[in-house]
């Protein structure tokens, strides 16, 4: 049995999710995370299997993620709906378990939250608030799930009995409108209840109307701005949405009259703290204290030093890999495999190699996703999308863009996921775009690799710089697009704050080991397999078999476009094919040199130190992956911006990194 | 009066939104800034440029530009 898990943002559906299905989904104090669909079974129940749904404050599709949620109610097979509400905020959260409480689905709701609730003095009588919405009420606190819940809530959705749909009278005008759009619904195929549609319909729902054939769209869209002329007219409210909301307003407020007590008189809890707000939120500390803190996360991942981290862990890990590389070989070799032997070298020269320098810069990215996940489960992302708004909205974006950008950092695909909650399209499109040029975590593989070669003293420096130019330069596109292509758009911003929470270790490690383990998946597929194949078009040439990578095929395909590059001083045909594969997978720039050149001393032969920075600001700003190209196609659904986010970030890449070499040349 | 005139502390009701562009104005009410909707003014951030306005328990940030477009009793 198929149930839609349904609510707000930022209620707690994911953390309800995760513990009723032990896995991890992403869990922040932030509006819109949950971004992809997730299906998963509930724990010790495998008949029983939730669909996590983006959060939304009304079925009507506002921003980008919540047209989902319209889609899935039509077509999805489901057996019910849970609906998660914030007993805190049932006001506002009521509205949307109305839509759904309309369609007539077996739905169960779940008063999160409770906890907080008593503490600000109220009592919900969750068994009266079931009787008058004729619904199933089962009060809770997600994080502090017991067994006990657990079973209870597996029960009823076992044995969900179906519902009447509940039924608001909205008064003459919309409930003649109602009929008559019903009526022209008569031979739909969608397998909800007209009555649903109809007031969807007039609610403003234009993925409905997607859904229906097209001679009746005509006659219902005349009902609608009939109905919509009328309520103005008697001065009723300035839409027909404006309208239906006043009418469940007050409905919602008569129901909480009956069942929401106050039992304890206490002032409400401020989400707010009003003097930490208001640094944090402070133009100048506010950004400040930002910065601050972005620099000591970095400082932690990747810094050398007492803070260092995660440059610790990888300076072990690169030990422990040498020696299991010596140790592979020697052992082959004693198998049988000899170490002047074809399957000895691509084992060790082409797979170990390569996949290992990748891996040992796991710890560093680990690091930086359980850091940057413990500020987004304060709520502190909150504070500086405000405190940040006023700059990027210079820059064509809004406050809301940091939470991207931020993200961004760990990886591009989801940062771009994140950019839902962004409610202007265009607004929207131009944030993607300018997404990539913020070094992933991906990419750190590559800067790490090349600083620890010719910047020994300056490591944390030289990367520094390179972050520093990816924000610039994605600042930088925000402007021009914003000048240019994007000339009318007009930014808007409406964000909710949440209360200050202690982000739970639980889901900060479970989130982590979930990063840590795509990120070894990747290693063991793309980039062994990447690494395979580069090792084997360099052992193989138009003469057969051959010792002199010179003559590989790989030499001989990466020369026809290495000229390309010698204005930026790395025209040779290993570098270009690093180039190459680095558009699979950022890490496959390393494991292609790695494998290319065998050892690091091979490598300071050929680069120096400004064709080395050359690289990796090129690198840093190029073409993104595959996977980051594919997630742009599907969010902006337009092939035109596919292809320029393939060649902007090219040319750009060109010519930054042609900027710099000339400039380092002048001194 | 406008919305962005009130004071720290100081509540009023809104009385019209009709200066606000319609997709906003929904995105506005989903959350809960809505015609006839209590407001209370709980701190202006950033110089006065960002308003936390306090609306049924929720604490919602907006533009001072907007809340200009806002008119309140």
């Amino acid at each position: 049995m198929r149930f839609l898990l349904t609510g707000n943002p930022n209620v707690g559906k994911s953390t309800f999710f995760n513990v009723m299905t032990k896995s991890n989904v992403k869990v922040a104090n932030y509006t819109g995370i949950t971004v992809e669909r997730n299906t998963k079974s509930i724990k010790g129940n495998g008949r029983l299997f939730l669909v996590d749904l983006p959060g939304t404050y009304s079925v009507l599709p506002n921003s980008e993620d919540e047209g989902v949620v319209t889609h899935a109610l039509c077509h999805d097979h489901y057996n019910g709906i849970v609906n998660i509400v914030d007993s805190t905020h049932l006001k506002r959260n009521l509205h949307f378990s109305i839509q759904l409480l309309e369609l007539g689905v077996p739905t169960i709701i779940i008063a999160n939250m409770i906890d907080e609730l008593k503490r600000s003095g109220f009592k919900l009588d969750e068994k009266k608030l079931g009787e008058l919405l004729n619904v199933e009420v089962v009060s809770m606190t997600a994080l502090k799930t017991t067994d006990k819940d657990l079973d209870s809530i597996s029960s009823i959705l076992n044995r969900m009995p179906p519902k009447k749909a509940l039924e608001i009278n909205y008064g003459d005008v919309i409930e003649n409108a109602i009929e008559s759009i019903k009526s022209l619904l008569r031979y739909e195929t969608l397998h909800v209840k007209k009555r649903w549609l109809a007031i969807q319909i007039l609610e403003g729902n234009d993925k409905i109307l997607d859904y229906i054939n097209l001679v009746k769209k005509k006659e219902i869209m005349s009902i609608v701005s009939e109905t919509e002329k009328t309520l103005i007219n008697n001065n009723t409210a300035l839409s027909l949405k404006g309208a239906i909301y006043y009418i469940r307003k007050e409905f919602i407020s008569n129901t909480l009259d009956q069942c929401l007590v106050q039992v304890d008189e206490k002032n409400h809890l401020k989400n707010t703290n009003k003097l930490l707000d208001k640094y944090l939120t402070h133009p100048i500390f506010g950004t400040m204290i930002f910065f601050l803190v972005m620099i000591l996360i970095y400082h932690i991942s990747f810094g050398s030093g007492l803070l260092g981290l995660g440059n610790y862990l990888t300076g072990i890990f690169e030990v422990i890999y040498d020696k299991f590389l010596e140790l592979s070989r020697i052992g082959l070799d004693a198998i049988g495999f000899k170490e002047s032997e074809f399957l000895n070298q691509l084992l060790v020269d082409g797979a170990l190699t390569g996949v290992g320098g990748v891996l040992v810069f796991l710890p560093q990215i680990v690091v930086l996703f359980i850091l940057l996940s413990l500020v987004e489960g304060t709520g502190y992302m909150s504070r500086v999308a405000i405190s940040m708004d006023g700059m990027l909205a210079k820059f064509g974006m809004n406050g809301k863009s940091i939470v991207p950008i931020v993200t961004g950092f760990g990886c591009t695909v989801p940062a771009i996921m994140a950019t839902r909650t962004i409610s202007n399209r265009k607004e929207r499109i131009l944030t993607i775009l300018t997404l990539p040029f913020i070094s992933c975590a991906a990419r750190l593989p590559v800067y790490g690799f090349f600083v620890s070669i010719f910047f020994e003293k300056h490591q944390a420096l030289v990367i520094f710089f390179i972050y520093i130019l990816g924000v610039v330069i994605a600042l930088l596109s925000g402007k021009i697009f914003s000048l240019s292509i994007f000339s009318d758009v007009k930014t808007n911003f409406a964000i909710e704050l949440p209360p200050y929470r202690l982000p739970h270790w639980k889901n900060i490690i479970s989130q982590a080991l979930d990063k840590a383990k795509g990120f070894i998946k990747k290693a063991g597929t793309y980039i062994l397999v990447g690494s395979i194949a580069i090792w084997f078009l360099m052992a193989v040439g138009p003469d057969g078999v051959t010792d002199i990578p010179d003559q590989s095929y790989l030499a001989y395909i990466s020369q026809f476009f290495s000229p390309i590059f010698i204005p930026l001083g790395f025209g040779t045909w290993q570098a270009t094919s690093a180039v190459f594969t680095g558009v699979l997978a950022k890490e496959a720039v390393v494991s292609s040199l790695a494998v290319i050149y065998g050892a690091k001393d091979v490598i300071s032969a050929t680069f120096n130190s400004v064709t080395a920075l050359t690289f990796i600001v090129f690198i840093s700003l190029y073409t993104p992956c595959i996977a980051t190209i594919g997630t742009i196609r599907a969010e902006t659904n337009s092939r035109k911006w596919t292809i320029f986010s393939i060649m902007y970030p090219l040319v750009v890449a060109y010519l930054v990194a042609l900027l710099v070499k000339s400039f380092i040349l002048l001194f | 009066m406008l919305l962005s005139d009130l004071e720290i502390g100081e509540s009023a009701v809104i009385s019209d939104m009709s200066k606000i562009d319609k997709s906003f104005r929904n995105r506005l009410m989903d959350i809960g800034i809505y015609r006839g909707a209590r407001v209370l003014l709980v701190n202006k951030m950033s110089f006065g440029k960002m308003l936390v306005v306090e609306v049924d328990d929720v604490e919602i940030c907006i533009r001072r530009t907007d809340a200009e477009r806002i008119e309140v009793r």
